[in-house]
């Protein structure tokens, strides 16, 4: 493939993509191509299946029908294969490394400092010296506004630090590609601010992010393409500017009205 | 009174000797136990079945056998059933860390269960196989959180060990029956004994308590406070 094919490829391809708990089917056929360095609001109301479309990329959710292609890995139910190759345990978790998370509910370790949450993964999956981890970890956390607290225990820190810190560690990875799963929705209003302008000015440029958010006003201000789902089915599919304008379907102009949107 | 001060001075070094084995025959299977505890809680746990089978049969087995019936097991039954025999002291030994690792695999997967399931996504997302998120994230919480619980299954070890005079181990309670035999003083060296193990194990479970709730002001589980 030439070099310019190759960046016109989507970074994250989703195909026919179904998933079930049990009798519950809650995605079905899901298509959808992000293009590189897209930022994707990922919509839709309570149960449609958000969180499980964006965590089926990372391979946290397997799923049942359809493969998602995330650069040369394809993803396809029970499997993950590069060209001809499965992927082993340790392989998936390899892969795992170039995309971040972040959760609802921070998820930082409770046990490390917040400077050990950071150099933990660096330091342990991705083999950089510790001297190299510190020093990205200190920059970062001065990016955040966190600066201070090096030496702290997640638990005596309030959510919006802690979910800066959480950002902060998935940045550490150097991921080319970041997922957000309701980041700011377990944070009081008055803490939300504080956590969106991080994710605004530090995670999302340069690489490509699917962001699961309730908050309509952030996604119109950062999302380059939308994406709703409705019951598991994907209604909503394009640029941003477009949709945010004129919704094609009747469902997306509902949920925008109920989110105050115009 | 007097009396039975003067008898416990005589027979000091026999009795001393009885608590002697009775220490480091509970030190020691406590020890094997933390270890062999925490290997069958993580089999009972592993994604392979024919892991977490065998584990979990061992687990229940050790806990759903009474401690006298696996010491005569072990000492009478081992020797033909898999040509291993030992003295009456590693008979002791292998019994008791038999029982106690049971339920220590227990607390340890209480403690390995209730860590919280985010964390593990977390430590999955960054990329951590599923062996180095056990070992860096998960055991080092579930171990501080096992502590009260494995200090609590020292006093019940401890106690179980008064039974292994039955094959002739020189425990305390061991000595004290030659005492009796050779003196006839029935009741003042039993009553001796009794004190003895109360003193030993009051002591004991009173550090456990202080040491549990000494434990929540130190290290992150302060910074929770
Ligand atoms: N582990 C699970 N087992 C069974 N059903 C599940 C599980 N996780 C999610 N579901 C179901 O799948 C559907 C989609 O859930 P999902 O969490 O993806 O929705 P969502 O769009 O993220 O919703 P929310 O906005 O509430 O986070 C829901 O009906 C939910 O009940
Ligand atoms: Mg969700």
């Amino acid at each position: 493939m030439t070099e310019a094919a190759d960046s016109m490829a989507p970074a994250i391809a989703f195909r026919t993509v179904s998933k079930s708990y049990g009798q519950h089917q809650v995605l079905f056929d899901v298509s959808a191509e992000i293009p590189r360095g897209a930022t994707v609001a990922v919509l839709g109301s309570s149960g449609s299946g958000k969180s499980t479309l964006v965590r089926c990329v990372n391979r946290l959710e397997d799923f049942q029908g359809g493969e998602i292609g995330v650069g040369d890995v394809r993803l396809a139910p029970g499997v993950a294969t590069r060209g001809a190759r499965k992927l082993n345990d340790r392989q998936v978790a390899k892969y795992r490394t170039d995309i971040g998370m972040v959760f609802q509910s921070f998820n930082l370790f409770q046990h490390l400092t917040v400077l050990k949450n950071l150099i933990e993964a660096p330091v342990g999956v991705l083999g950089w010296s510790k001297e190299k981890a510190v020093a990205r970890a200190r920059d970062l956390l001065a990016k955040v506004g966190l600066p201070d607290k090096e030496e702290a225990y997640p638990s005596r820190l309030s959510g919006g630090q802690q979910q800066r810190i959480a950002i902060a560690r998935a940045l550490m990875m150097e991921p080319s590609i970041m997922l957000f799963d309701e980041p700011t929705s377990a944070l009081d209003p008055e803490l939300t601010g504080e956590v969106l302008s991080v994710v605004k000015e530090l995670a999302l440029g340069g690489r490509t992010s699917l962001i699961v958010t309730h908050e309509l006003t952030f996604a119109r201000d950062v999302a380059s393409h939308v994406m709703v789902l409705d019951h598991g089915r994907l209604v909503e599919f394009g640029p941003a500017k477009e949709i945010f304008r004129a919704p094609r379907s009747e469902r997306t102009r509902r949920f925008f009205e109920s989110g105050g949107l115009r | 009174m007097q009396r039975t001060l003067t008898i416990l001075y005589e027979f000091r070094d026999t009795l001393l000797y009885g608590l002697g084995v009775t220490i480091s025959l509970s030190a020691l299977s406590m020890l094997a136990a933390l270890v062999v505890g925490l290997v069958a809680a993580l089999g009972m746990l592993s994604r392979r079945r024919w892991v977490r089978a065998p584990a979990t049969f061992y687990v229940e087995f050790c806990r759903n056998t009474p401690i006298l019936v696996q010491l005569v097991w072990v000492h009478y039954a081992w020797p033909e059933i898999f040509g291993l025999k030992f003295t009456a002291f590693y008979s002791s030994l292998v019994a008791l860390t038999l029982q106690t690792s049971g339920y220590l695999a227990e607390e340890y997967r209480g403690g390995i269960e209730a860590v919280d399931k985010g964390q593990v996504e977390a430590a999955k997302s960054l990329g951590m196989t599923h062996a180095r998120l056990m070992a860096r994230i998960v055991l080092p919480q579930a171990i501080m959180r096992s502590v009260p619980g494995l200090l609590n299954q020292f006093v019940t070890c401890f106690k179980s060990t008064s039974i292994v005079s039955v094959i002739a181990v020189p425990d305390l309670m061991y000595q004290a029956g030659l005492i009796v035999s050779a003196t006839f003083l029935t009741m003042p060296i039993y009553t001796i004994v009794a004190i003895i193990y109360f003193v030993v194990v009051f002591a004991i479970s009173r550090s456990v308590r202080w040491l549990t709730r000494k434990l929540p002001t130190t290290g992150y589980f302060g910074a929770a406070a």
